[in-house]
């Protein structure tokens, strides 16, 4: 089925509150960001020795991959590889009935998003609960992320509080930002201590030492990865690096890139279950490696470097058709310019081709790119692989084998400027639908050609006197 | 699942692209003198809302009574065998104030109610401090195990300042974790639990401690 892009964003950009609230939210992460990297020239060193980790990380990928197994397996730590999200889904279903699982409390993972996990183990009587507050938001809302780093960043704080008023019992309205989040504290308490099993996402996976490391600010990523008995992480393929010394300036690009935080509150490094002796952590740790299409992306020399991102969500952050539109209207898992590459990758062009186009190939997201991902060039290269195919139809296949033949002969598209600038009064006011949102250009009153040509006099002439 | 296994790593290696980059960094992990490191981490503590008490070997104790009584935190958890958790809990004997201390002695299963309902604060040692991003290096063992810095609404946390660092990588050095590997569970802890997640306001106490407090003993 293919995804509507251009009705799902014609429609958010009709939503005026949606429009306040990641105006606000784009605006706040931008500031963060900006005053996290002072240094320009720091700021530069250090994103090209990111791009240079993932990259050298990736033309090792296969050994690294074997390298992370076998040093997890000494670890004490279970992996499984899955090529589909169904394969990955069944994974953690199986793991969670050996041990007859009923509660699982979930820590932030888009791969876990991607994988639908939570509607996968519902239907199986499983309760699948998000921790983090902002996804505890998404999932109470029965909604979807809209954002990869603050998932509910598309209410503002009278929605939640409507919404908890709605969903949870014995709670009050307050627009108390402090009430509600202790409201979601005393709740997922509760569930940290009941829950048997605890699933989490991976941030680096580190091929040298088998050390799994997640960062966050809450504690809901340590409580999912320690209380619980049996912890399974779900990661990527392409998280893994080289070397625990790739870490520290991946984890600065990561942080100062997302919120603008020179760390996070937590950096949590997971190296094993809990040992003989040791009186918490997990009994059981699994690591499941999912590929969903990372390793056709690996195929093609360009559009390969999608897998050095680190989910920082800048680039959607400083896209001015994302802080637009929002998450929401892109209708899939993973949004804004990162999303408009990895979407096609993984469910192709015929489905997900359309989002392609909401790009104005401005350049923002490429420059904040924390591992130099040069985004709009990738985008770029999936429209043309699109529009290979014909898709145009009527009136703009007749307009443009016209503007075909005038551009192609000098003296035709001379004879068309010049009757363009002259006749510029009668140019048409509406041409509709395209100025149903814009204002028709009118022509100048002479052509570039004209003026260059008068420049040129002038400057002549200016010389010779 | 050794088929996905064999599929993913041999679609990977018929893949005839090599993605190294021709470009070269001299980022370098940013060094600080000696004098300059107590005041970045101090600055990076404080501006992630941690509370910061200098004291000195003899009285860190009393410091940490004080704060209890305070605060009026009566339910502590303590290590009873690192040398700290023994001082603090003679003083509490000597002091003979209102203070019960719980020791973390036996597994989690064994009295995870009285963690999660009673527990109001902790109190333990940490490893290493990083000036650079006013970081506290936790490193969970037998005797301090992983949920004493993550449970209790409060958490306090003594720290030496000749154990102060510049930068994580120096830590990852000086440990030697990439020949040793590393311990079940090593973290950087650098303020109390937060989120910004309804509004982008800022909220304290999402999910772990609400308060962080850290006892510098200066060197």
């Amino acid at each position: 089925m293919k995804n509507h892009f251009r009705e799902q964003a014609v429609n958010a950009l009709a939503d005026t509150e949606l429009r306040d609230n990641f105006r606000g939210a784009m605006d706040f992460l931008r500031d963060k960001r900006l005053s996290a990297f002072p240094d320009s020239d720091e700021l530069s060193e250090l994103r090209t020795h990111g791009h240079q980790i993932k990259a050298k990380s990736l033309s090792r990928l296969p050994e690294l991959l074997e390298q992370l197994e076998a040093n997890c397996i000494k670890n004490g730590i279970q992996v499984h590889w899955a090529e589909t999200p169904e394969q990955a889904c069944e994974i953690i279903h199986s793991v969670i009935k050996k041990h007859d699982g009923k509660l699982a409390v979930k820590g932030k993972s888009m791969v876990s998003e991607e994988i639908a996990l939570n509607h996968y183990l519902e239907a199986r009587g499983i309760e699948s609960l998000e921790s983090d507050m902002g996804e505890y938001i998404v999932q109470l809302a029965d909604e979807t992320p809209s954002h990869i780093i603050m998932p509910a960043i598309h209410k503002n704080k009278e929605q939640i509080a409507h919404l908890f008023e709605d969903k949870i019992e014995d709670v009050k309205y307050t627009e108390s930002v402090d009430e509600l989040i202790g409201t979601g504290r005393r709740i997922l308490r509760e569930k940290f201590f009941e829950a048997d099993i605890g699933i989490s996402g991976v941030n680096f996976a580190v091929a040298e030492t088998g050390t799994l490391c997640l960062v966050e600010n809450e504690g809901n990523g340590r409580m999912c990865t320690t209380v619980p008995p049996v912890h399974i992480a779900i990661t990527g393929i392409e998280k893994v690096v080289e070397k625990l010394s790739d870490i520290p300036p991946l984890l600065s690009l990561l942080t100062r890139s997302a919120t603008g935080q020179n760390i996070s509150t937590y950096f949590n490094m997971i190296s094993s279950p809990r040992k003989e002796g040791e009186k918490d952590g997990p009994e059981e740790v699994h690591l499941v490696l999912l590929d969903n299409g990372r390793s056709k992306m690996f195929q093609d020399e360009t559009l390969q470097q999608t897998l050095r991102c680190i989910r920082c969500g800048a680039c959607m952050n400083h896209c001015p058709v994302y802080s637009r539109i929002g998450g929401h209207a892109y209708g899939t898992v993973y949004p804004g310019p990162i999303g408009q590459v990895v979407m096609p990758q993984i469910e192709g062009l015929d489905k997900q081709g359309e989002m392609t186009e909401g790009c104005s190939l401005n350049g923002a997201c490429g420059e904040v790119c924390p591992v130099e991902i040069p985004l709009p060039k990738l985008i770029r290269k999936l429209r043309e692989q699109k529009s290979a195919r014909p898709s145009r139809q009527g009136k703009e296949v007749f307009a443009w084998a016209i503007w075909k033949k005038i551009y192609g002969i000098p003296f035709l598209y001379k004879c068309f400027t010049y009757a363009a600038t002259r006749f510029r009064h009668v140019s048409p006011k509406s041409i509709s639908p395209w100025t149903d949102y814009r204002t028709a250009p009118k022509p100048a009153p002479k052509t570039l050609h004209e003026l260059m040509l008068e420049k040129e006099r002038l400057t002549k002439m200016q010389r010779i006197k | 699942m050794s088929t996905a296994r064999n599929n993913i790593l041999q679609r990977l290696r018929a893949a005839n692209s090599s993605p190294i980059t021709k470009k070269t960094s001299n980022w370098q992990p940013p060094r600080l003198e000696k004098k300059e490191r107590l005041i970045q981490f101090k600055k990076s503590l404080l501006a992630a809302h941690t509370k910061i008490i200098e004291t000195t070997e003899e009285s860190w104790a009393q410091e940490l009574i004080k704060i209890a009584t305070s605060k009026h935190l009566t339910q502590w958890l303590y290590s009873p065998l690192t040398e700290s958790g023994i001082a603090f809990s003679k003083e509490i004997t000597n002091q003979a104030c209102d203070i019960q201390l719980t020791p973390y002695d036996q597994t989690v299963e064994a009295f995870k109610d009285q963690l999660f309902h009673q527990i109001e604060a902790s109190f333990t040692e940490v490893q290493a401090g990083i000036a650079e991003t006013g970081t506290l290096v936790v490193l969970p063992n037998k005797s301090e195990p992983r949920l004493m810095s993550l449970v209790p609404p409060v958490h306090v946390a003594l720290f030496r300042e000749s154990t102060l660092l510049s930068n994580f990588s120096e830590l990852i050095e000086l440990e030697d974790w990439a020949k040793k590997g590393l311990p079940s569970n090593a973290l950087l802890i650098s303020g109390p639990s937060k989120t910004a997640d309804i509004q982008q306001t800022l909220a304290y106490g999402a999910h772990g401690p609400k308060t962080l407090i850290v006892l510098i003993i200066r060197s």
